[in-house]
């Protein structure tokens, strides 16, 4: 442990090294709760690997989907992750050209999210194919007009982009960090030192990043706006009862910006209690984010509206059958608490200054997750089960759709990796950009490259 | 010692079970008792052309789809063979009490008629014979259209060429009606309520049902084929405007997206492209740029070690 590490942080960082020390701090501490955690993470995913070993040796008949349902749990989680991911998009782009400075110091997070999130959105395709290993037949046989070989495209480049939108902020401070954790294990020093890109801050290197930066940030909109339209579409363009809806791509789009508001809305509640940013994210950061959190739930809100409305106002044959099974039959307890306690009940709830406190919102946003998770399952399964045929001659159990343990723990897995990835990145990177946070306190410091220019000069 | 070989014994005897069970299984089916007095009863209904025409009737119903066109057991699922000598050395009493009783995925007929189960019998007997396709007389099939005083009637005539070489009607003769279904690979039986015989004219005239949809301009290909023991397979096949025009060729061929590649619309191969080769353009140019700032900072290092 080098000798300037503290165990608080400064109650008023008014220094660049102050800021610095509190944002680096959390990295030199691998605690025992911290290791316990990520233990746990992994004994999931083995639990995980391990079902998903018996459903590859086995066949899918391990799952609950049959000739009706043959998306299931699977998809249902793709869409989520899918969901999640557009975060980054939502943090790092938009707010930014809009200059809302004050998430600047979640946009880290946020991005954080959408890797760990795009990453297994694409392994939960994988998981779903019954067989994998034909997966490069989608780029030999795959044809252009299919909505499925859109997706495959934009999910690896949105895969990438978010890799790129994560590391390209990072570059000063991994600069820092490579000059600061020299009691780092030999190998994350050589990581820092290989990632820092030999970064000094000096003038070009500085007008180079910003316009990398601005460049990915231009660019991450209309492929995150891509990725989940074109993953609506994968549902929009079959001709059935609840899916083919022409507001499909901006009802998703909406939607995955509540669920990844809600995300980081309960990061930030966890990274400011274990890395002790109270000064960072503070409970303005929150009342900031919980406002986004109700735009975004007033909007989704308004498309939900315009998705039961509509095919409700002429409860035609199909949609019918699929509206009465969601609002009054089978799905209606799933659908009315997904509605209520997702989403009703929060916008109302973060109306009130209160609610947008630290405890409450996390609560309010655990439930706003959850509640996305149960809409993606409710929008993929139900629609299945009311085919344009009538069903005859089956088995029972092919009527409905209920997942398997195998599903269940699959799934599990993949939320254990997703929180794996993030967690281990914030084991070795700053959770809050150091340089950024310095600059928007106006603590004008660059390191190193006190002998050439200052950032700030650029930015006039 | 004694425990050891105990178990040893029971383990051989374990193996050799399952070696017996699958080893029947993979032969043929279980041992079928049938009574003694229900294997004795007389075929009643002797097996003249019209049994046997009327046993295919109902074999191409009930029996065909597990049994085979055969009845070789080869259709969809696993069944028995129905032209082996062991199948044959049965008494016709027997096959009929298996008919009529039914066992396990063999389901049972007890509600047909007793005759009609004996003219299966009869044809079941008879799929084993070896006929020589020489032996059939040939005839010939033709389609008439009908359409006076607004009732559509579709007949066909079956005629033959007699030793005399004097072309004569044939009568009694069982006729098929069908369409072409839309894809041109099947057909679709029309007029199938019951079976249909020409008369002592060669022909047989049936109603045409008008609700059958054709293809853009209603045109319907509608096929006549006979069916007999005696005479080969022959069919005729017209088109007649008679079918609903269907409304949808159209927009189906419009609706191209779902065809394979070579449809591909040339709007969608070049926006998916475009932004395809656009997107990684400039995601290679921020690489470019990384690259930039990497010697950017090897030439400051230097720089400041110089």
């Amino acid at each position: 442990m080098s000798a300037s590490v503290t165990n608080v942080t400064h109650p008023q960082a008014s220094t660049f090294e102050q800021v610095r020390e509190d944002l680096i701090m959390p990295l030199h501490k691998n605690t025992f709760a911290n290791k316990m955690w990520i233990r746990f993470l992994i004994v999931i995913i083995i639990l995980g690997t391990i079902a998903y070993v018996h459903q590859l040796i086995t066949g899918l008949g391990v799952t609950a989907m049959r000739d009706y349902t043959a998306w299931g749990v699977y998809i249902a989680n793709f869409v989520f992750w899918v969901a999640v991911s557009l975060i980054g998009s939502l943090i790092s782009s938009i707010l930014k050209l809009l200059h809302q400075n004050w998430s600047n110091p979640l946009s880290r997070i946020a991005e954080l999210i959408a890797l760990g999130a795009i990453t297994m959105a694409a392994a939960s395709i994988v998981i779903d194919m019954g067989r994998p290993d034909r997966l490069q037949n989608i780029l030999i046989h795959g044809r252009i007009q299919s909505p499925i070989v859109w997706d495959f495209f934009v999910v690896n480049t949105y895969l990438v982009i978010s890799i790129i939108l994560l590391y390209l902020p990072l570059i000063p401070d991994i600069a820092i960090l490579r000059d600061r954790m020299t009691d780092a294990p030999r190998w994350q020093r050589k990581m820092y030192h290989l990632l820092s890109l030999g970064w000094h801050g000096t003038k070009e290197q500085w007008r180079l990043l910003k316009r990398a930066m601005l460049i990915m940030i231009l660019l991450i909109l209309p492929v995150a706006f891509s990725i989940h339209t074109v993953t609506s579409w994968l549902f929009a363009v079959n001709s059935r009862a609840g899916w083919h809806s022409t507001i499909f791509g901006p009802y998703f789009v909406a939607g995955a910006f509540v669920a990844g508001s809600a995300a980081v809305i309960i990061a930030m509640y966890v990274f400011q209690r274990r890395h002790k940013l109270q000064q960072y994210i503070t409970d303005r950061h929150f009342n900031m984010m919980n406002k986004l959190l109700v735009l975004t739930m007033l909007l989704y809100l308004y498309f939900n509206i315009n998705e039961y409305l509509v095919p409700g106002y002429t409860w035609q044959r199909l949609d019918g059958a699929h509206l009465e099974e969601l609002l009054l039959g089978h799905e209606a307890v799933l659908f009315w608490l997904t509605q209520i306690l997702g989403l009703i009940l929060p916008i109302i709830l973060l109306l009130f200054r209160r609610m947008r406190k630290p405890l409450p919102s996390l609560i309010i946003a655990i439930f706003v997750l959850m509640g996305a998770w149960m809409k993606r399952m409710i929008i993929v399964i139900p629609t299945q089960l009311h085919p344009e045929f009538p069903i005859q001659n089956v088995p029972k159990h092919f009527l409905e759709y209920i997942p398997t343990y195998t599903e269940y723990i699959i799934s599990a897995a993949t939320l254990a990796g997703a929180m794996l990835i993030i967690t281990l990145l914030v084991r070795v990177f700053p959770v809050v950009p150091i340089w950024e946070e310095a600059h928007d306190r106006g603590i004008h410091k660059i390191f190193k490259a006190e002998k050439t220019s200052n950032i700030h000069e650029n930015e006039a | 010692m004694k425990m050891k070989r105990n178990i040893l014994t029971v383990a051989t005897l374990v193996v050799a079970f399952i070696f017996s069970g699958s080893s029947a299984v993979a032969q043929d089916f279980a041992l079928w008792p049938v009574p003694d007095e229900a294997a004795a009863v007389e075929n009643p209904v002797a097996p003249t052309k019209e049994s046997l025409q009327s046993g295919k009737s109902l074999f191409d119903l009930q029996c065909k789809a597990c049994h085979g066109e055969s009845g070789k057991g080869d259709g969809l699922i696993k069944s028995a063979d129905l032209t082996t000598p062991e199948f044959l050395a049965q008494t016709d009493g027997a096959i009929h009490y298996k008919i009529h009783q039914g066992r396990g995925v063999m389901p049972s007929f007890s509600t047909l008629p007793d005759e009609q189960l004996w003219d299966l019998v009869n044809y079941v007997r008879s799929l084993s014979m070896v006929r020589d396709s020489a032996d059939l007389k040939d005839a010939t099939v033709s389609i008439y259209f009908n359409d006076a005083d607004g009732q559509r009637e579709l007949t066909a005539k079956v005629e033959e060429t007699n030793a005399e070489g004097q072309v004569v009607p044939v009568a009694g003769m069982k006729v098929n009606f069908a369409v072409k279904t839309h894809f041109e690979v099947g057909f679709l039986p029309i007029v199938a309520a019951t079976d249909h015989y020409t008369n002592d004219n060669g022909t047989v005239t049936v109603a045409f049902d008008d609700t059958l949809i054709g293809d853009a301009k209603g045109v319907l290909h509608v096929v006549a084929s006979i069916e007999d023991m005696d005479y080969a397979p022959a069919q005729v096949t017209e088109a007649v405007e008679w079918g609903k025009p269907n409304p949808e060729d159209y927009w189906t061929d419009r609706r191209a997206l779902w065809k394979n590649n070579e449809y591909v619309p040339l709007w969608l191969l070049i926006s998916f492209t475009v932004s395809a080769l656009g997107i990684w353009l400039i995601i290679g140019y921020v690489a470019l740029l990384a690259r930039k700032i990497k010697l950017e900072g090897d030439r400051y290092e230097n720089d400041v070690n110089t």
